[in-house]
């Protein structure tokens, strides 16, 4: 698990400063990037299956009403990072931007490729976002 | 398959068999037959009224042909040409619902061929026809004139039209006739056919089918006037005059004939006086949606229920209550049942259409690529023409049921909220129910085109609005 959030977020190098490195590697990725897919799920599941099954909400289900949910799940992957970097006391740096706006893009890919998934359990939004 | 023959005669003729129309595109069951076979007669070839009637019979026969037989749901009777039903071998009848008169542009002075008749034949014409009937062109018809219908029609018998008509007549095949007794084409057409009909020597083939088969008829006396001018050929101060006459008549020459309903109205505010042409085009009036529901009433009835009486079963309709603007509840029990949900239906259908099935992005409107068929498939354009045509659609014909007098106003035409289109009926909404909202629209057609497997997107897109606005009315509406 480590390995792979690892994979994932060191596609922009290593963290910095360096002397944070290890707990960029054992606390800060894992972190985020199970909380990213945690957050991506339940927004998808409140879109999918809440508003447009359960709830019959029909008329918001357009490739618009979509693109806000995305929108909250990169802002909410870009907040998530500061937080995590600030809750661990780790010693600033401008890479925790960097990685912010990484995690914003992953949380925006999965939210579209978890979204070809679950529009096949909607009612009003199975065509979303096509 | 046993088919209905109805014959429109006149400008009421054409008027009850739009009304009828209408009731069979909201899928109002006409039991006992697979077929309804219109044949409109009326000599007066640019009459508006006709016209347009053919229009929407045309635009309906379209989209039945592509919907195809089915158990319910909007268009489901089939309604035909006269030479759609069979082959013709001969080719001298036109595809069309209109009986063609070949063109009559004469006079009927001419056409008597007058000026070669002797002496004594002149002198029983002049008897019997006034200058101005004899001067009259019968291009326009008969304008209210019976003693000139009765001598043009009768040759009806002897057209090609008539004998394929025979022809194909079959043993379950019923008749039913539609008329008015005040005007001209009408008064003198329905009994002339009847008579040449069920005429025990008629020349036509399977006489036998026509002569046992089950008869109905409208006739529609009175029910508007119109306004008085210098030099009008029709006076309406005379209709009920021409209507006694014409009951005298009727008393003992309907012969064959099963069952006859009587429709009448006190005339309010008096139409145009147009004798004929394209300037008659009178307002839908509730009369003629009765007359339509006097036909649904005839084919409900089995053939033992008809013939257990001895002589023809007569019929009249009253209202519950006498009002200037009728609605639901002003009906009997029996039509309210006959037609409340089926109308509410269309209407929602008509009204989803043109509100919102246009800017539908939804999950249904996508896998019917229904914004592309709506564009560029042909029989999504007859569909829209058959509901919002200004001169013949769906929405004009509720409308001018509601301007006319009396009016017919069961909706409220005006408003976009589905919930309060039911005059004195809104459906009830709460904080947790908003009612027959367009989310409730909507998500019950999603819900359903998931159900319905069907490959042709037209006919899935009419199968999916009558169960959508079928579940609507039984869930949320519940009586009217």
């Amino acid at each position: 698990m480590k390995g792979f959030f690892r994979a994932l977020y060191e596609v922009i190098g290593s963290p910095q400063p360096s002397s944070e490195v290890p707990v960029y590697r054992e606390v800060i990725f894992p972190n985020i990037g199970l909380l990213n897919i945690g957050i991506t799920l339940a927004l998808l599941v409140l879109f999918y299956l809440v508003i447009n099954r359960w709830m019959r909400v029909a008329t918001f289900s357009r490739p618009s009403h979509w693109s806000i949910m995305l929108l909250v799940n990169v802002i909410i992957a870009f907040i998530i990072v500061i937080a995590q970097v600030k809750g661990q006391n780790v010693v600033e740096h401008s890479y925790m931007y960097w990685l912010a706006l990484l995690n914003a893009i992953y949380a925006a890919l999965f939210f579209f490729l978890f979204s070809l998934v679950f529009r096949k359990l909607s009612v009003n939004a199975s065509t979303t976002p096509f | 398959m046993a088919k209905l023959f109805l014959f429109g005669i006149g400008g009421t003729g054409s008027r009850v068999v739009r009304s009828l129309t209408m009731l069979l595109a909201a899928g109002v069951d006409l039991p006992n037959c697979q077929q309804v076979v219109p044949i409109i007669i009326d000599p007066d070839a640019q009459n508006a009224d006709m016209n347009r009637t053919v229009q929407l019979l045309q635009t309906y026969q379209q989209i039945h042909k592509r919907l195809g037989p089915r158990e319910e749901g909007f268009f489901k009777t089939d309604i035909s040409t006269l030479s759609s039903i069979s082959q013709d071998v001969n080719g001298s009848v036109k595809d069309t619902f209109v009986f063609d008169f070949g063109g009559i542009n004469r006079s009927f002075r001419d056409y008597l061929g007058y000026n070669n008749l002797p002496v004594e034949s002149k002198a029983l014409v002049e008897a019997l026809f006034t200058q101005d009937n004899l001067e009259s062109p019968l291009t326009i018809g008969f304008r209210g004139s019976p003693n000139v219908g009765s001598v043009v029609l009768n040759r009806i018998v002897e057209s090609p039209e008539m004998r394929f008509f025979a022809d194909n007549f079959q043993q379950d095949d019923r008749v039913f006739f539609i008329s008015s007794i005040f005007g001209g084409t009408g008064a003198s057409g329905f009994p002339l056919l009847l008579k040449n009909l069920k005429d025990p020597n008629t020349r036509l083939s399977n006489s036998r089918y026509l002569r046992d088969a089950l008869t109905g008829a409208v006739t529609v006396m009175p029910y508007f006037a119109l306004q008085s001018e210098d030099n009008q050929v029709i006076d309406s101060n005379n209709f009920l005059t021409k209507t006694k006459a014409a009951l005298g008549y009727y008393e003992n020459h309907l012969p064959g004939l099963d069952a006859l309903y009587y429709l009448a109205d006190t005339p309010d505010t008096p139409y145009d006086n147009q004798p004929g042409g394209t300037g008659q085009r009178n307002k839908a009036h509730i009369i003629e949606l009765l007359a339509a529901l006097s036909i649904v009433d005839f084919m409900s009835y089995s053939a033992g229920d008809i013939r257990s009486n001895n002589g023809p079963l007569f019929h009249e309709f009253g209202l519950e209550t006498d009002t200037p603007d009728v609605q639901f509840q002003h009906l009997p029990t029996e039509t309210k049942e006959q037609v409340a949900q089926n109308l509410t239906q269309l209407l929602y259908f008509s009204r989803y259409h043109k509100q919102h099935m246009g800017s539908d992005e939804a999950p249904y409107a996508k896998n019917l690529n229904l914004q592309y068929a709506q564009k560029n498939e042909p029989i999504f354009r007859q569909l829209e023409q058959f509901l919002h045509s200004p001169d013949f659609g769906v929405d004009a014909w509720l409308t001018e049921l509601s301007q006319n007098r009396r009016s017919f106003r069961p909706f409220n035409l005006t408003t976009d909220d589905f919930n309060l289109m039911i005059q004195g009926k809104p459906v009830e909404t709460g904080f947790f129910s908003k009612g027959i909202s367009r989310n409730y629209l909507l998500d019950a057609l999603n819900t359903r085109e998931k159900k319905v497997q069907d490959a042709d997107n037209f006919r899935k897109l009419i199968t999916l609005m009558y169960d959508v606005t079928d579940e609507a009315f039984r869930d949320k509406v519940k009586v009217v």
